[in-house]
């Protein structure tokens, strides 16, 4: 025997009280992991997705193009739109490689509650989609065509000719997308000038997507687009990142926060749980310390104590976030306005010693009281205890 | 080398109870030599217990002087010591024996008696030595049983056994057949007579006047006072 297995043993004297303290770490910590997880896998897919977008300028209408497309992925319309005739005008400004049109609706059914999001594009708009494969088909054969993401196909059961009806019209699967791994999977793909006539937005577009010759040249090129049309919202793509990215580093604040309430709570009740069992077992330690303990013996052994419950807490906590994680991930993603695609719980490694070391810290501190209380119970006063 | 092992001189131990001062012993001088087998009697109250804490350095004096000898011909004074080195103190010179044995219920009964080894710089002896001394005890055949399978005779003797199993000088034992019947109270105190039969001082606080009288002094207390010291010098 020694110290570590009589501590276990002294633990498990009480098993229902010590799993539930377990647990109770175990939840902070796999609410940790989780959000960090998170947090981590979420920054990683947004730039992953951001640079497969495939342009370096996009110019959307005035007003928040972030808001906007929110709007539409849950069913509302785009408040502003661009005119068709600003792509000319565009093209036109030296340094402009490459643009194409874009236009975005959805469509709600109320009694599935599910949204379709359906993108009109144009030729043009391959170019910007060099990832772009075809499973089957290909693209646009006629103006009631539709190309359909992956999961599209995989969710609705449509194949190759079959007919799937948009605002009151049908169109024919022309075209199955390869897994893209962002949110293409889940769009409809119409031809642009079908969309806006079905739409009641002829002549309009939500986006216009830009490629530059020289990408030294990014912002040089948007302060002239800028300069050329006022009603246009010209965005680059370093703008879009670095508000994206502010975005997730003030959502990062608040998820730490969440996580050390948790953490605190869960340290709190450790404490608590360890102290009370120093209350009960006074008489114990006083026949320790009458025995030979030194009071740092006492000390290391309720220190030991509370290093594994916080210890076994935290390997079950990260145990249980990963086992969970998938779980998780459909949960947040639900709760969110707009997440990438691709995995968003990054469970690596890392996470997990971040994870397992919290909880250690968390046993570390959260031991100290309860022991040095111990420690400093003098023989004869813990054993007349009653 | 001396034959002394302790000398108390005038020790005194007053509690506080609100207001009130209660004298647990007052006053006490008395020798002990090494290898003595020593009863105390006297009433409840009388500071029996006061006496064996004093000794066995769980509780300190509010007054006077207690010197240790050990066999290395130092002159140790108790009372002056600080905490750390009295935990030392305890865990090589002393083996406590409790009224209400005092054993893990989680452990068995050779963890238990494993117990005081495992604490810092704890005595460092053979492989398998809990199970020898609790051979010795008589308990050969519980070796794996837990308190809670024993019987009261069984666990003041694995109580026995665990104050033992440092190798102590000294074994001080308070009221230990308190909650034994006869027969048991008699092997508890046969354990006792072989234990100074080879070598170790025994010091026992009893109400059993029968078996006190097997100690070849008997120190009789009363209002923490010695009233009567049968076999001492």
């Amino acid at each position: 025997m020694n110290f570590f297995s009589l501590a276990i043993k002294n633990l498990l004297r009480r098993k229902i009280r010590t799993t539930l303290t377990i647990l109770s770490v175990a939840i902070a910590i796999s609410i940790l992991f989780s959000l960090v997880a998170f947090n981590r896998g979420y920054e990683k897919e947004m730039k992953k997705e951001l640079q497969y977008l495939g342009y370096h300028i996009l110019i959307v209408p005035k007003g928040c193009p972030y808001e906007a497309a929110s709007l539409v992925l849950h069913g509302g319309k785009f408040p502003r739109y661009l005119k068709d005739e600003y792509v000319e005008e565009i093209k036109k400004v030296e340094g402009v490689k490459e643009t194409a049109r874009l236009f975005m609706n959805s469509e709600t059914d109320s009694l599935l509650k599910e949204t379709k999001i359906y993108f009109g594009i144009d030729q043009d708009y391959l170019r910007f989609k060099t990832r772009w494969e075809f499973k089957e088909g290909g693209f646009f054969t006629d103006d009631h065509s539709v190309v359909i993401g992956l999961y599209v196909s995989e969710t609705k059961k449509l194949k190759l000719g079959d007919k799937t009806r948009a605002f009151g019209e049908d169109f024919t699967v022309s075209g199955i997308l390869e897994q893209t791994g962002d949110q293409d999977d889940g769009f409809y793909f119409l031809p642009i000038k079908t969309l806006t006539r079905v739409s009641g937005k002829e002549g309009l577009l939500v986006a216009v997507p830009i490629r530059v010759e020289d990408l030294s040249k990014i912002e040089e090129i948007a302060e002239k687009l800028r300069a050329a049309e006022t009603d246009m919202n010209v965005v680059s793509m370093k703008e879009v990142t670095g508000a994206i990215m502010g975005l997730v580093s003030s959502t990062r604040v608040l998820i730490y926060a969440v996580v050390l309430i948790a953490i605190l709570i869960s340290a709190v009740g450790v404490l608590n749980t360890i102290l009370m069992s120093v209350f009960e077992r006074t008489r114990e330690i006083g026949m320790m310390k009458a025995v030979g303990s030194s009071r740092m013996d006492i000390f290391r052994l309720i220190w030991y104590e509370t290093f594994i419950v916080c210890l076994t807490g935290g390997l079950v906590g990260s145990f249980l976030a990963v086992a969970g994680s998938s779980g998780i991930e459909k949960f947040i993603k639900k709760l969110m306005p707009y997440a990438p695609g691709g995995q968003l719980i990054s469970a690596d490694l890392l996470v997990i010693i971040v994870s397992v070391l919290f909880a250690v810290i968390m046993g570390i501190l959260a031991g100290i009281y309860p022991a040095y209380r111990a420690s400093n119970l003098m023989p004869i006063e813990a054993i007349r205890t009653e | 080398m001396t034959k002394e092992l302790f000398n108390l001189e005038g020790i005194t131990r007053i509690y506080k109870r609100g207001n009130e001062q209660i004298k647990g012993v007052d006053g006490l001088t008395l020798k002990i030599d090494k290898g003595e087998y020593i009863s105390i009697l006297g009433p409840s109250g009388a500071g029996k217990t006061t006496f064996l804490n004093m000794l066995g350095c769980i509780d300190s004096p509010t007054s006077g002087k207690l010197i240790f000898y050990p066999d290395n011909g130092e002159i140790i004074e108790l009372t002056r010591m600080k905490e750390n080195k009295l935990d030392e103190f305890r865990r090589e010179n002393i083996g406590f024996v409790f009224a209400d044995f005092f054993l893990l219920h989680s452990l068995t009964a050779t963890e238990n008696v494993e117990l005081p080894l495992i604490f810092s710089s704890g005595k460092k002896v053979e492989d398998g030595y809990s199970k020898k001394v609790l051979e010795m005890v008589g308990l050969g055949h519980r070796l794996t049983h837990k308190p809670l399978h024993l019987s009261g005779g069984e666990m003041q003797r694995v109580a026995v056994a665990r104050s033992m199993v440092n190798q102590p000088k000294v074994l001080l034992a308070d009221e230990p057949t308190a909650n034994l019947d006869t027969g048991n109270s008699e092997v508890i105190f046969n354990l006792f007579g072989e234990l100074n039969a080879m070598g170790m001082t025994v010091v026992v606080a009893t109400h059993a006047e029968e078996l006190a009288k097997r100690a070849r002094r008997i120190i009789f207390l009363q209002d923490g006072k010695i009233v009567e010291d049968k076999g001492g010098k």
